[in-house]
């Protein structure tokens, strides 16, 4: 059922329809009300006046959620480390540009590996969680370092008492059972990049002589997806023109065991190719409502779906989160190429676009606080008069700074849809959102696989 | 209250935390509590110590006064009461030291339950051991107070400890190896799970009774009255400015605790708390008969009649205008001619040292007591002065006159207390001297009708509503400055036969030219700070003023140091040019 859409007269209040009834999205503090007639007609009237005026419609006090600044030299808590620039795939969108980001191949030296983990931990206090991700390229191709790496960062956690947790997104192709063993033992977030079942996989992802990858990583992932216990398995799907059948996707990985499935569509690939096009943006609105349509129908019944963009929307909103970023990159997160050079995020790998410093000297503070004071997202146009830009945030910089933002009808339509799913499970399965939320074991996968 | 008539309901979380709930109020909360060892107005922070050690339950018995002999010196301590080694959380972790301390407090319960006078003998901790009783060279030793030894435990680190526990009826000891207890979680700020629920609030404060007269953190001390004079009864005749005209009664200052209360015995507030506790209330005694405790207002006592000043029927001035004149052109002028006539008098009296020279036995107190009172009151003129200006620039920062210009000139002309007016002049504090001070500071005298027409005109709602705060004390404070000149003047009253006259004073004449340059220069220098920074106050320009405000007080010690040494050789400052 597609619901009248109420005008958008406002970008401090979004009204929407559901089964039960009117309600209201108050932006600046992420708030969800349900609204009776009455209710919402003056609120109708009152939205286009400003926050003020929505909260007094309603009876509210001021929102206690401040205005949404810059933080100012916000600490370190996230690299991620690309520790092998080179790769076995010639996966044609990858922001890597296979591997090597345009540059010559390379794998990082263990001196700058060491660098990178000591300077996240450098200022960690107890209780403090600080998080290493191995990127790339494919990170497997430099196992040793990898493991080297995530022994030390146990180690400094336990001198300060603080949290080490790790994550890793792979092709697959060079997974190995004691690989398993590894990341199970220091309960690694692990991304398994697959594009769809068989043929549809084997279309995007090939190796560089041109085969097929998928039946190699099925392979090798499937013990690990048996071995799980603290470490989290997830499948990351890049959707591009050529596999938008999304429900065939997560249907399939469902079925061989997947605990979590996540979607990115390609806004930003290098070489122009298998970029989303206006034209797929309904296609794909379409698709990721018909995957919700089925996590909807078996959460109602009490099974799993591993549906992460939707249970991921359903915490954000469920807790009110409300940001003035689409993520923490050049926040508290980076990402370090090969050569040191602290980036960004990972995209921005050997991007002058997003040089932030390097490991030996650190963040450069200056550029930081440039580059989060450009980034708010009530600088950008149009975010700064979207309904949904706390929930946005603006969209990925990486994307965004090259592509402009295509895609905006498609994130509201899906945040629609969201608030409307969100309204519908706190009716039908309240208990789906517990006590305190959601499970704890969603959080780092769900972090990795919209990576 | 929400008059709307629609209904909304709030999904998410953020949405949920929009809504204040009604229901204890934030001050509530540990963190906003007042909760000190004086014992607390939420919870006594003593009440940790008892169960400083895991398994034992101890109570500190002390005196009851500290000042008390110890006249039960085998009861003080801290005594065991409990052994809890069934229900402390902290015995049954798996940790090797819990278990240890566990089995030994199961293997001594039995001694130590069979005789009820085990205490703490002494602690150990970090090598270093504290014995809790008293060692004397050449007397038995003899138990510390128990809140001393209170005291003493309260010194001791969370972590590793031995103790050890003895008999008052003598006999062996026997030593725990344990450690002293977290008392609320060092992360989360959670109160530890061996205290029960109202076990931290055995003892509380008791505000409005027992505290008035013992509360040792000096908190209620400060908030009530201690001397104050006694009530006039209606009827009883009174002079114009409604003190008494029994000068006795009007005089007289008693203590507020007294016990008896009876009009016919009152006697003289002894000068220290000590001298007057014995005829006070005793600490159970108040818990009943607080509510005979008087309301006191303008320092005197109120019996069951309150007869309210004049100043609610004076008339206001016209106009912001006329008021900004009144307080530029007379208030402000007259009272810093005060603040330096009261100056120049204490450098006329002999310092402590010098008096104690003297014959006089009592002449170092009592010029020290009358030097302090004039210190202060000249201290409290300059205040009003500041007051004065203060009130100017917010009549000119609100709009309602023109301009502020500061005001730092004295009055040529002050009140003689009797209708007219005589010359301001530096005198010593010759008994006239001291008549001229004591009649401008009457109640009922200029000064207080001054006053009483500035707070009338301030209540209009047109004036910034804290203006009139500022004059209402600066009007209140005319009755204190008048009770101490009454006292300096009784005080003064032992020398009235004295041969040579006036053996307090020092011999001093208003100096000029060379000799006073370099005081008057750091006096200019004053006037000029406090010039420039009311200037900037004005302005509203705090952070600029206050420098130079601050300067201006500190030259003013300057001042005082200078003057001092002036007047020990006969010259007086020349704070105005003399005729």
């Amino acid at each position: 059922m597609i619901f009248p859409r109420f005008p958008d007269a406002s970008p401090d209040v979004h009204l929407f329809d559901t089964e039960f009834g009117p309600h209201a999205l108050l932006a600046d503090a992420s708030q969800v009300f349900a609204l009776d007639e009455e209710t919402t007609e003056d609120l109708k009237r009152a939205a286009g006046l400003g926050p003020g005026a929505a909260r007094e419609a309603l009876g509210l006090s001021p929102s206690l959620a401040s205005v949404m600044e810059a933080p100012r030299d916000p600490p370190l808590r996230s690299l991620s480390l690309a520790v092998a620039q080179s790769c076995n795939l010639g996966c044609s969108y990858c922001y890597a540009q296979e591997g090597s980001f345009g540059g010559k191949a390379k794998e990082m030296a263990w001196r700058t590996a060491e660098t990178a983990v000591r300077r996240l931990f450098a200022d960690a206090e107890a209780g403090d969680a600080l998080h290493v991700s191995f990127l790339g390229g494919e990170p497997l191709a430099a196992r040793e370092l990898l493991r080297d790496a995530t022994e030390l960062a146990v180690a400094l956690a336990r001198e300060k008492g603080a949290i080490a947790r790790f994550s890793i997104t792979t092709n697959g192709t060079l997974l190995r059972p004691e690989d398993g063993e590894f990341f199970e033992r220091h309960r690694f977030a692990v991304t398994v990049s697959l594009d769809g079942v068989g043929a549809v996989h084997d279309r995007l992802r090939p190796f560089k002589n041109g085969r097929g990858s998928y039946q190699r990583a099925i392979e090798n992932v499937m013990p690990l997806l048996a071995m799980q216990r603290r470490m989290q398995i997830s499948a990351r799907v890049t959707v591009t023109p050529d596999n938008l059948n999304l429900r065939e996707a997560l249907d399939g990985f469902a079925e061989l065991g997947f605990g979590s499935v996540g979607f990115s569509p390609v806004l930003r690939s290098p070489t122009g190719k298998s970029q989303l096009r206006e034209s797929d943006f309904e296609v794909l609105l379409e698709q990721m409502i018909a995957c919700g349509r089925e996590f909807e129908r078996r959460t109602l019944r009490g099974e799993p779906y591993p549906f992460a963009n939707l249970h991921s929307a359903m915490r954000e909103i469920h807790r009110g989160t409300h940001r003035p970023y689409p993520c923490g990159a050049g926040a508290g997160y980076f990402g370090v190429s090969a050569d040191g050079g602290m980036f960004a995020c990972h995209r921005f790998v050997d991007d002058e676009a997003g040089a932030m410093g390097n490991v030996e000297t650190g963040v450069d503070r200056a550029r930081q606080r440039r580059w989060l004071e450009e980034r708010l997202v009530d600088r950008q146009e149009p975010c700064r008069s979207c309904w949904a830009r706390y929930l946005c945030g603006g969209g990925c910089h990486h994307e965004v700074i090259a592509r402009g933002r295509p895609a905006c009808d498609f994130i509201r339509g899906w945040l629609e849809y969201c608030l409307q799913t969100y309204v519908r499970l706190s009716v039908l399965r309240p208990d789906y959102f517990g006590g305190a939320g959601v499970a704890e074991g969603q959080a780092a996968v769900d972090v990795a696989a919209l990576s | 209250m929400d008059k709307r008539p629609g209904k909304i309901f709030p999904r998410n979380l953020t949405a949920r935390a929009s809504y204040q709930a009604a229901g204890n109020p934030a001050v509530t909360r540990l963190e906003d509590v007042v909760a000190n060892c004086y014992p607390g107005l939420e919870l006594d922070v003593r009440n940790f110590e008892r169960r400083f050690f895991p398994g034992l339950i101890f109570e500190f018995v002390a005196r009851d006064d500290n000042t008390a002999s110890y006249t039960e010196p085998n009861r003080y301590g801290a005594w065991l009461r409990y052994v809890d080694y069934l229900l402390d959380p902290e015995l049954q972790s798996e940790a090797p030291e819990a278990k240890r301390l566990l089995v030994d407090l199961m293997v001594h319960a039995g001694a130590l339950g069979a005789n009820g006078d085990w205490y703490l003998e002494w602690v150990e901790q970090g090598g270093r051991r504290l014995s809790m009783s008293l060692h004397n060279p050449d007397n038995p030793d003899y138990p510390l107070d128990g809140l001393y030894v209170w005291r003493l435990l309260r010194g001791l680190a969370p972590g590793a400890l031995k103790i050890g526990l003895k008999r008052r009826a003598g006999g062996k000891e026997i030593v725990f190896e344990g450690w002293r207890r977290h008392f609320t979680d060092p992360v989360t700020g959670v109160i530890n799970g061996a205290y029960q629920p109202g076990e931290l609030l055995q003892s509380l404060c008791s505000p409005w009774q027992h505290d008035f007269r013992d509360c040792a953190c000096m908190y209620w001390a400060s908030n009530h009255p201690d001397a104050v004079f006694q009530q006039i009864e209606p009827g009883e005749p009174t002079l114009p400015g409604g003190q008494a005209a029994d000068p006795l009664l009007a005089n007289l200052k008693i203590d507020w605790l007294r016990a008896e209360r009876s009009r016919d015995v009152t006697a003289a507030a002894g000068n220290t708390i000590a001298k007057n506790r014995p005829y006070q209330f005793d600490h159970f005694q108040i818990n009943q008969e607080w509510q005979s405790l008087n309301v006191v207002l303008h320092d005197r006592e109120i019996g069951s009649v309150y007869i309210p000043p004049r100043e609610g029927l004076a008339n206001p001035f016209a106009s912001p205008e006329e008021l900004a004149r009144e307080l530029r052109e007379k208030l402000g002028p007259m009272e810093m001619a005060l603040a330096l006539e009261y100056l120049y008098a204490r450098f006329s009296l002999l310092t402590p040292e010098e008096a104690g020279k003297s014959r006089w036995s009592t002449m170092t107190e009592d010029v020290t007591f009358i030097r302090g009172c004039l210190m202060i009151i000249a201290t409290c003129e300059m205040q009003h002065l500041r007051w004065v200006n203060e009130l100017l620039w917010i009549l000119y920062d609100a709009g309602l006159t023109a301009s502020y210009e500061p005001v730092l000139h004295p009055a040529a002309k002050l009140p003689d207390g009797k209708g007219g007016w005589r010359e301001s002049s530096l005198r010593r504090l010759t008994p006239d001297a001291l008549n001229d001070f004591i009649n401008i500071e009457r109640p009922s005298g200029f000064l207080d009708g001054a006053y009483s027409k500035v707070i009338a005109t301030l209540r209009s709602p047109i004036y910034p509503a804290h203006a009139v705060e500022l004059a209402e004390r600066i009007d209140s404070d005319g009755v204190d400055h008048y009770s101490r000149f009454r006292e300096v003047e009784a005080a003064l009253k032992a020398y009235d036969k004295a041969e040579p006259p006036f053996p307090y004073l020092r011999a001093l004449e208003v100096g000029g030219g060379e000799p006073v340059a370099g005081a008057l220069a750091i006096y200019q220098n004053i006037l000029d700070d406090l010039d420039e920074g009311y200037k900037e106050y004005a302005r509203e320009r705090f952070a600029e003023g206050a420098p130079l405000v601050n300067a201006a007080r500190s030259k003013m010690n300057d001042l005082l140091k200078i003057g001092e040494k002036l007047a020990a050789s006969g010259v007086g400052i020349p704070f105005w040019p003399q005729k």
